[in-house]
């Protein structure tokens, strides 16, 4: 599928609002803050500028929480009443739509100093350099998908994002028509459930299995797990056809991204 | 001081006194309905004298913009608001934050004393409970008489057509009767109605939740002919706060102002019992 320019102008216009309100949440949040009112204040922050409906409502993952430790079904995934404590790793995700384009991102960070999740981090910008390269490659969706697990096991880390339903690494993102009518929103929205389904839900998905086309805009999300925390990032990834018609290119959408800017020498 | 800066598109606009210090406390003041900062006159002059104090002017009154999107008004969205107000105004992280609310100020109190976590030094109340204590006073047929207005509020375009029919004889009454000390031209009740209902919303959505605990101590000042509110029981409290004192004076519902001296007295000695307790950890 291409995307004009002015598509990728939208969307990157989303994904800056979504990084905008994990920031604003970043420097407020405060120890003894519940998941729960953590992504309520994310939602209020994107309400209050001006969105309307969200591919899917804001999560927060404190501690182990961060690492889906103990989840058993998708309840556990909702933000729970687990309090911050200083030492935890936060993971912030969001996912707002802005006149019909969404945006979805992840970030972790911690409150005090975290040795761990530095280096997970690291790790994880190893992993962003590394992802356009996959896509442009030969590889299919699911070898990349079977890569980047092999490679952050190798690293001594957990695929958490095989805990996500359908396995996902990654999802594709395209512009939602009607995004105005209002809908449930129980974490995802219909007009989110409707953007897969109408497409296809498996080739829209970057699971283990996935086969089909690896054009589009994808919301890349890898997910890793250490001991006792969890750390990810998610931005979209620009994925389109050779104009010579043979392979593709890969480029992230934006750099103006948090966990890229943070990791940048002074 | 009168300060503004646009914060999530809207002017907002708040009154800042003291020195500018960066190590001090801060008091960050929250005014009711019909009311407007100006109602804290007499603890900006006593507590401005030690400590920076900020009080923000309510959505849509003064000089902060109003929003036709009735979700600006939400306890989330207001305490969002302050915070970054206090960012606004130099206040850094290290700085202990002790919040005032009277009225409506003070379910917003109560609320952002739960983000301020560790910088919360005091919360004190006067005449403003929390959202939790309201939402279960709804089966205190006192409390519901004395608040009648509140629910008469929720019905729009007929409450918005009437109030503004005779809004500056109504706010002339609620002053009258809440023996309001301090002449306020400027008030609204108007600008406060999606407040109200915003308000309301939040009593219905977290009726049936179990609020978090705040550690900090809270003061709560009552004053014993409130009009508008049943006096505080140490019950209702209980389960918001670990320490908490209640005071309840002969006056009405604008204590603060009508008996500034017993007022700011109070939270004098307030604040100097936790600075003892602090010196003896």
């Amino acid at each position: 599928m291409k995307h004009k320019t002015d598509d990728l102008e939208a969307f990157t216009k989303t994904q800056r609002l979504a990084y905008q309100c994990v920031l604003e949440i970043k420097r407020e949040i405060q120890p003894g803050w519940t998941e729960k009112q953590t992504a309520r204040l994310m939602d209020v922050y994107l309400q209050d500028h001006g969105v309307r409906t969200f591919f899917h409502r804001s999560f927060a993952w404190f501690g182990d929480r961060s690492r889906f430790q103990g989840f058993k079904n998708y309840f556990d995934f909702m933000p729970s009443n687990r309090r911050l404590e200083p030492t935890d790793v936060i993971i912030l995700d969001t996912a707002p739509i802005v006149e019909g384009y969404p945006g979805d991102v992840g970030y972790a960070y911690s409150v005090e100093p975290h040795e761990g999740l530095q280096l997970a981090k690291r790790r994880l910008l190893d992993f962003r350099k590394k992802i356009p390269s996959l896509f442009s490659s030969e590889r299919s969706l699911a070898e990349i998908w079977q890569e980047i697990d092999r490679e952050l096991q190798a690293l001594g880390y957990d695929n958490i994002h095989s805990m996500y339903p359908f396995s996902v690494l990654g999802h594709q993102m395209h512009r939602i028509p009607l995004s105005k009518l209002p809908g449930l929103t129980i974490p995802f929205s219909l007009h989110s459930y409707w953007m897969f389904l109408s497409r296809g839900l498996f080739k829209e998905l970057l699971g283990p299995k996935t086969r089909g086309d690896k054009a589009g805009l994808w919301a890349i999300e890898p997910h890793i797990g250490g001991a006792g925390f969890g750390a990810k990032f998610e931005e979209i990834l620009v994925v389109r056809k050779k104009t010579s018609g043979e392979g593709y290119e890969a480029f992230w959408m934006d750099d103006e991204v948090p966990h890229l800017k943070e990791a940048a020498p002074a | 001081m009168l300060k503004r800066t646009k914060i999530r598109d809207l002017t907002t606009a708040w009154l800042e006194e003291g020195p500018p210090n960066v190590e001090g406390d801060v008091f960050l003041f929250l005014h009711g309905c019909p009311d407007t900062p100006f109602t804290w006159k007499h603890q900006l002059d006593r507590f401005s004298t030690s400590a920076r104090c900020i009080a923000p002017f309510a959505r849509g009154i003064g000089e902060s913009e109003g929003s036709r999107d009735s979700k600006r008004y939400s306890l989330d969205a207001i305490a969002l608001d302050h915070l970054e107000i206090l960012r606004e105004s130099g206040e850094s992280r290290d700085q202990s934050i002790i919040v005032v609310g009277h009225d409506l100020g003070g379910p917003q109190a109560w609320n952002i004393a739960h983000l301020l976590g560790r910088r919360l030094k005091a919360l004190i109340t006067i005449n403003g409970p929390a959202a939790y204590q309201m939402a279960h006073r709804a089966k205190n047929l006192r409390q519901l008489a004395k608040s009648w207005y509140a629910g008469f509020f929720q019905i729009p375009v007929i409450s918005d057509s009437l109030i503004r029919w005779k809004e500056k004889d109504l706010i002339r009454l609620s002053h009258r009767v809440g023996e309001k000390a301090l002449v306020e031209e400027n008030a609204s009740i108007v600008k406060f109605l999606p407040q109200y209902r915003e308000g309301f919303k939040t009593l219905v959505r977290i009726y049936p939740a179990k609020p978090a605990k705040i550690e900090a101590p809270v003061l709560v000042l009552a004053g014993s002919r409130d009009p508008f509110l049943e006096l505080p029981k140490a019950d209702e409290l209980k389960p918001l706060a670990s320490q908490v004192t209640i005071r309840v004076l002969e006056g009405g519902h604008w204590i603060h102002e009508s008996m500034p001296k017993k007022v700011n007295q109070l939270i004098e000695g307030f604040l100097g019992k936790i600075k003892e307790k602090k010196d003896e950890a």
